[in-house]
C-alpha cells in the first residue's frame, strides 16, 4: 500500500476502516466521485455487505442505477437480511423501469421490517399500476396483522378496497 | 375489489389512530353520504379551524373532506367556497402552463397533418387488441372501461403510461423529432404489447383509458391501424366542475385548479381530438356522450359493442358488479347503478362561473345552461 502515500494519500487512509470514514465523508457532503474512489479503494481490503450497500446508495445517487443495481446485488447475496438491502435495490429496479423486480424487493423489505410506511405506500402504488390489486390486499392484511398501530396501511386498505 | 364494509372498517382505524390527519377524512368523505348532526363531521370542522397550524397538504384535505360533507348536505355555496380555497393552495404548489400544452398541441398537429397521417396509413401492426377510451377526467370514461370490460373478451389495463412508455422506448427523440420509420412503428406496437402483456394475459381485447393518450392520438394510429377509439364527452361545465371538486393524486391533473386554466384545457383537450376525428375514418372512432349513457344505456352500449366489434353481452348492462378494479376517482360512482344526479350538477353564481365559462370559450355554449 506504500504506493498509495506517492498519490496524495495520508498513513491513516491506508486501512480498509479509515478509507471507508473518508468515503462517507466525502459522500455526506456529495462529492460523490471522491467518496467512490474511497469506497472502491476499501473493496481492496474486503467486500463486505455494509460497503457493498454505500457504494450502491452513492452510485443510484449519483444517477448510475445500473452500476447501483450491481452492488446492490452483492450486498443482497451476501445478506438477506437487511431491510435497506432490499429497499434501495427495489429504488434502483424502480429506476431502470423493472416494476415486477422493484415490487418483489420492496414486498421483502416490508416483510423484514413492516413499519415502513413510504415504502409500503410505493409498493402499494406500484401493485396498483401493475393491477395486481389481491396481492395487494393480501399484503396490507399480512402488515396490518404485525403492525395493527399503523395507520398508513389502515388507510391503504380502505382505498383498495373502496 | 370493491367491499366497502371494509374499506370503512379500515379508515375508520386509521382516523382512530391518527386522529388529526386529514388525509384520513378525505377518503372517508367519498364513502358515505353525511347527515346533519354526523359526528364525524363534527371533527372534521374542528380539524379545520387548526387549519392555521397545519401543513399545506392537511389543510387541501379537510377541506375537500369538508367541501364533501357539505355537498350532501346541500350546503352547496359553503361547498364551494371551500374548494375554492383548497383549490388556491393547491395550484400554488403546482407548476403548470397552459400555454405550453397549447404549443404543445399545435407541435403535435403540425407533426401529424391529415395528409401525413392518411399517406403513413399501412404499416405498423394490425392486431385489433386494443382499444383506447379517451375524455377529460370525470367525464365518464371508467363508466365505459367499465362497460365494455364486463365482455367476456374484454379487460381492463386501466390508466397506465404504457403508450408513453413504449415511445420513450423506442422513439428516444419522439418529443423533438416525431419522425419515425415503418419498422419502428412495428417495434412500438410490440413494445406496447409487451408492456401490458402481464396485465392482459393474452385477453383478445383490451381498454386503455390512459387519458395522456389524447397526444398520441395520431401515432397510435399508425401503429394500430385497427384499433377502435372511443371519445366519451360529457356537459362541459358538469365536467370541469366535478374535476375541480375532485383531489387528484399527487399533482396529476395540474389543470384541474383553476377555473379558468379548467376550461382553457377543456378546450383545448376537445380541439385536439376533434382534429383527430377528421384525421380517423369515422368508423375508428366513436363519440358518446355521457348524457346518452345515463338516459339510454343499452342503446348507448349497443353503439359501443358494434363499434369495437364484439357481440352483444347483457351483462354489460349491469356494470357495477363487474369485479374489474378501477384504481381512478371514479371507482365509488362506477360500483353502482348509473344516476341522473350527475347531470346538470348544482353551478356557483355567474360570477364565481365566469373563469370557466372565459376559458371554455365557445364550449361554454355547448353545456345545457
Amino acid at each position: 500500500m506504500l504506493w498509495l502515500r506517492g498519490v496524495g494519500v495520508s498513513e491513516e487512509e491506508v486501512s480498509g476502516d479509515s478509507l471507508v470514514r473518508a468515503a462517507q465523508e466525502l459522500h455526506s457532503r456529495r462529492q460523490y466521485r471522491q467518496a467512490e474512489e474511497k469506497y472502491r479503494a476499501a473493496m481492496g481490503y474486503g467486500r463486505g455487505f455494509k460497503l457493498l450497500y454505500m457504494l450502491g446508495v452513492l452510485l443510484a445517487q449519483d444517477g448510475r442505477p445500473s452500476e447501483a443495481a450491481e452492488f446492490l446485488e452483492e450486498a443482497s447475496a451476501a445478506n438477506s437480511a437487511s431491510y435497506e438491502i432490499e429497499r434501495e435495490l427495489g429504488a434502483v429496479y424502480q429506476r431502470l423501469g423493472r416494476s415486477d423486480d422493484a415490487i418483489a424487493r420492496y414486498a421483502k423489505s416490508i416483510d423484514l421490517k413492516p413499519s415502513q410506511p413510504t415504502i409500503l405506500y410505493v409498493l402499494f402504488e406500484l401493485l396498483v399500476a401493475a393491477r395486481r390489486f389481491e396481492v395487494a390486499h393480501s399484503c396490507l392484511r399480512e402488515v396490518i396483522a404485525r403492525e395493527p398501530y399503523m395507520a398508513t396501511a389502515h388507510h391503504l386498505l380502505a382505498n383498495i378496497r373502496f | 375489489m370493491g367491499d366497502m364494509k371494509e374499506a370503512l372498517c379500515a379508515i375508520r382505524e386509521a382516523i382512530r389512530i391518527e386522529p388529526g390527519n386529514c388525509m384520513h377524512y378525505r377518503i372517508l368523505t367519498y364513502m358515505k353520504t353525511f347527515t346533519e348532526g354526523d359526528p364525524e363531521l363534527a371533527a372534521m370542522e374542528s380539524l379545520h379551524k387548526q387549519q392555521a397550524s397545519m401543513p399545506i397538504e392537511q389543510v387541501v384535505a379537510i377541506k375537500f373532506a369538508l367541501n364533501k360533507a357539505y355537498d350532501d348536505l346541500n350546503r352547496k355555496q359553503e361547498a364551494f367556497d371551500l374548494l375554492a380555497d383548497a383549490n388556491k393552495l393547491m395550484r400554488g404548489k403546482i407548476n403548470f402552463s397552459p400555454e405550453g400544452e397549447r404549443t404543445a398541441a399545435e407541435r403535435t398537429m403540425a407533426a401529424f397533418t391529415h395528409d401525413a397521417i392518411r399517406s403513413r396509413r399501412g404499416a405498423g401492426n394490425l392486431s385489433d387488441q386494443p382499444i383506447f377510451i379517451l375524455g377529460m377526467p370525470r367525464s365518464g370514461t371508467s363508466l365505459v372501461e367499465q362497460i365494455l370490460s364486463a365482455h367476456p373478451s374484454v379487460t381492463a389495463i386501466g390508466e397506465t403510461p404504457a403508450f408513453h412508455k413504449a415511445v420513450e422506448a423506442v422513439l428516444p427523440n419522439y418529443r423533438t423529432d416525431p419522425s419515425f420509420t415503418d419498422a419502428e412503428l412495428e417495434k412500438l406496437a410490440s413494445r406496447y404489447l409487451e408492456i401490458n402483456e402481464p396485465i392482459t394475459r393474452g385477453a383478445p381485447r383490451f381498454t386503455d383509458k390512459m387519458l395522456g393518450n389524447l397526444w398520441y392520438v395520431g401515432l397510435i394510429h399508425l401503429t394500430f391501424p385497427n384499433a377502435r377509439f372511443v371519445h366519451v364527452v360529457r356537459d362541459p361545465i358538469d365536467t370541469c366542475l366535478s374535476c375541480y371538486a375532485t383531489k387528484f393524486g399527487g399533482t396529476r391533473q395540474p389543470f384541474a385548479y383553476d377555473l379558468y386554466e379548467l376550461g382553457s384545457y377543456y378546450r383545448l383537450y376537445e380541439e385536439l381530438m376533434e382534429y383527430w376525428r377528421a384525421a380517423l375514418k369515422p368508423h375508428e372512432i366513436l363519440k358518446v356522450r355521457y348524457e346518452d349513457l345515463v338516459q339510454d344505456l343499452r342503446g348507448q352500449t349497443e353503439r359501443l359493442l358494434v363499434h369495437v366489434g364484439l357481440e352483444w353481452w347483457e351483462r354489460c348492462l349491469s356494470f357495477e358488479d363487474n369485479p374489474n378494479p378501477v384504481s381512478t376517482a371514479s371507482a365509488g360512482q362506477v360500483r353502482r347503478p348509473l344516476y341522473r344526479s350527475s347531470i346538470r350538477r348544482w353551478r356557483p353564481d355567474n360570477k364565481a362561473l365566469l373563469p370557466l365559462l372565459e376559458g371554455l370559450g365557445p364550449y361554454a355554449g355547448l353545456s345545457h345552461v
